[in-house]
C-alpha cells in the first residue's frame, strides 16, 4: 500500500500531525522504529520524543507519517474478509 | 479499576478472577485467573453527536480519515482474539455513530472475546439496545457527568442527559447490563451521590468513577481536577455511599478508575473503619491486582488503527495495527519506552520511589506525571496521599 490512498498517510483533523520516530541507542546499532508522536508542530513533537526516548538514544530522528511511503504491512481487510468467508466463525467459539 | 464494592463489602462480581486472581464459584466469570493480556479499549471513530469538555479522544462533529473500514475491524478482532485478548471494549467517539457496530459485537463475540460499550447512552433506542443484546454485547456503561444542567453543559448539548437516562433504560428493558461512567471533576462531584440515587431507581447497579486524566480534551481542563482534600472527600464518600447502600441490602457494584492512590487510600479507610485483618486482606488483593495498568493491562487502538500505552494517552502510539499484528506490536520491548514502563518500580522518583503503597500503586499515571512535571517517572501530581500514609516518617526539627 504505497498510494496517497493509504490511510496510514491521512492527516488528522484536529490540527496535529503524526511523526514517527527512530531511534539509535548506541553507534554501533541500526536505527529502528519506537512509535510515532501526533503533534500541533515539529518543535512540540521533538520535544515530546525527547521526554519519552532521549534518556536511551545516541540519536533520534522525527519523519512525518504522511511523509512516508510504506510497502507491505498487516492487510487487516483480506484477513476480515478471509475470516468472514471461511469456515472459522462456525468453527466454534475460541477460549 | 479498583472495586470498591468487592473491597469493602465483599460483594463477588464477573470481573473477580480477571482482577484479584479470586473467582466466585457462584458468578460466571470473565476469566478465572488474573489475566495476562490486556484489555483492548478500540476508539471504533471519531465522530461524536456530541461535543464533551474532558473527551480524551479529542472527538468531533465531523468525519475523520482513515477511520477501520468493516473488513479491517474484523481484521483487528482477528489478531485480538488470537493474542488471547479477553474483553474487546468498543469506544469512541460515539461508537453508536457506526453503522457496522452490531455486525461488529457480533464478530468479536462469535470470535469469543467479550465485548462491551462505552457510549454516551443517546443514541440507544431499544430496538438497537435489543440488536446489540443479540449480538452478544455483555455491558454498556453509559456516561453521565453530573444530573441534568451539569451534565448537558458539560456535554455540549442540551437534553443530552434525558436522552442518556432513556438509552439506559432502553438497555435494561432489553435485559442488557448496563452501568454508569462519570469523571469526577471540582464542577461535578457534588452531583455523584444524586446521580447514583437517581440511576439506581431506574434499575443500574453498578458504577464507575474515573478520574480526570490528562490526554485529549482532558488536558484543557487540568485545572478543573480536584485538588487533594475535594478527592479525599469524594473517594470517602464513595466507600460511605457503597457500605451504606450494602447496608439497606441493595447491592450496588462500585468502581474507582485511574488514579491508584485509590488503592492506598482503601486500605488506609479498612484500617480504620474495619480493622487491621480486613485492611490486610484488601491489601493482598490489591497487590494482586497489581496498580496502573499503563501498557500492561490495557491497551487502546484508535480509530486509525494507531496502538496507544492507555486510552488517555494518544499523543503517543507504539505502532499502527495496519503495519503489524497487535500482539507483534504489543510484545515488542525493544521498544524502551514500553520496556521500562513495565518495570517502572525501578525508574519511579520523587515520593513515589519511597512510598510504602507503590506495590498497589506503582505510580498511577504516567501521563499524569509526565503533563504535570515532564518527567515520565515523575510523581502523579494527584496522588493525595499525606507523608504519614505514604509511610515518609518527617525530619526531627532541629
Amino acid at each position: 500500500m504505497a498510494s496517497d490512498d493509504d490511510p496510514r498517510r491521512k492527516p488528522r483533523i484536529d490540527g496535529s500531525r503524526q511523526w514517527e520516530v527512530f531511534l539509535r541507542e548506541r553507534s554501533a546499532e541500526p536505527m529502528r522504529h519506537v512509535g510515532s508522536v501526533t503533534a500541533p508542530s515539529a518543535d512540540i513533537a521533538t520535544e515530546q520524543a525527547t521526554t519519552l526516548f532521549d534518556y536511551a538514544a545516541s540519536a533520534l530522528w522525527l519523519c512525518p507519517a504522511d511523509e512516508v511511503r510504506r510497502l507491505g504491512g498487516n492487510d487487516l481487510a483480506e484477513k476480515g474478509r478471509a475470516e468472514s468467508a471461511g469456515d472459522a466463525r462456525t468453527e466454534g467459539v475460541r477460549q | 479499576m479498583i472495586s470498591i464494592s468487592k473491597l469493602l463489602c465483599g460483594q463477588t462480581a464477573e470481573g473477580d478472577g480477571l482482577r484479584y486472581d479470586d473467582p466466585d464459584a457462584d458468578i460466571e466469570q470473565i476469566r478465572e485467573e488474573k489475566q495476562k493480556r490486556p484489555v483492548v479499549v478500540w476508539n471504533t471513530t471519531r465522530r461524536c453527536n456530541l461535543y464533551c469538555e474532558h473527551c480524551y479522544a479529542g472527538a468531533d462533529l465531523d468525519p475523520a480519515q482513515g477511520e477501520l473500514s468493516t473488513a479491517e475491524a474484523k481484521g483487528l478482532i482477528d489478531d485480538l482474539a488470537d493474542y488471547d485478548v479477553p474483553v474487546l471494549l468498543f469506544s469512541g467517539g460515539e461508537p453508536l455513530v457506526r453503522e457496522d457496530l452490531v455486525e461488529l459485537v457480533d464478530y468479536c463475540t462469535d470470535r469469543g472475546v467479550r465485548a462491551v460499550l462505552s457510549t454516551n447512552g443517546t443514541l440507544i433506542t431499544e430496538e438497537k439496545a435489543q440488536a446489540l443484546k443479540d449480538a452478544g454485547l455483555s455491558y454498556a456503561g453509559v456516561s453521565v457527568d453530573g444530573l441534568q444542567e451539569r451534565n448537558d453543559r458539560f456535554r455540549g448539548k442540551d437534553g443530552a442527559f434525558e436522552a442518556a437516562v432513556r438509552g439506559i433504560k432502553n438497555c435494561l428493558s432489553v435485559d442488557l447490563k448496563t452501568g454508569l461512567r462519570y469523571t469526577i471533576t471540582e464542577h461535578n462531584a457534588a452531583d455523584m451521590e444524586d446521580v447514583v440515587d437517581l440511576l439506581y431507581d431506574v434499575g443500574v447497579d453498578r458504577f464507575c468513577f474515573y478520574h480526570l486524566d490528562y490526554g485529549g480534551r482532558g488536558g484543557d481542563i487540568a485545572d478543573a481536577d480536584l485538588d487533594d482534600e475535594a478527592q479525599r472527600r469524594a473517594v470517602n464518600r464513595l466507600f460511605d455511599m457503597t457500605r451504606e447502600y450494602h447496608a439497606e441490602g441493595e447491592e450496588i457494584e462500585t468502581l474507582l478508575v485511574g488514579n491508584y492512590a485509590d488503592s492506598a487510600y482503601v486500605v488506609e479507610y479498612a484500617e480504620e473503619e474495619l480493622g487491621h485483618e480486613r485492611a490486610e486482606e484488601i491489601h493482598q488483593y490489591l497487590r494482586v491486582n497489581g496498580g496502573d495498568p499503563t501498557g500492561e493491562r490495557v491497551a487502546d487502538v484508535d480509530y486509525r488503527g494507531d496502538v496507544h500505552l492507555t486510552q488517555f494517552w494518544q499523543s503517543y502510539s507504539l505502532g499502527n495495527v495496519r503495519d503489524r499484528s497487535f500482539g507483534d506490536i504489543w510484545d515488542d520491548e525493544s521498544n524502551p519506552l514500553l520496556a521500562r514502563l513495565r518495570e517502572r518500580e525501578e525508574h519511579l522518583t520523587g515520593k513515589c520511589a519511597s512510598c510504602q503503597y507503590q506495590d498497589v500503586c506503582r505510580g498511577s499515571s504516567r501521563l499524569r506525571a509526565l503533563a504535570g512535571s515532564g518527567d515520565l517517572f515523575g510523581p502523579d501530581p494527584q496522588c493525595y496521599l499525606t507523608a504519614e500514609e505514604r509511610g515518609v516518617t518527617p525530619e526531627p526539627a532541629d
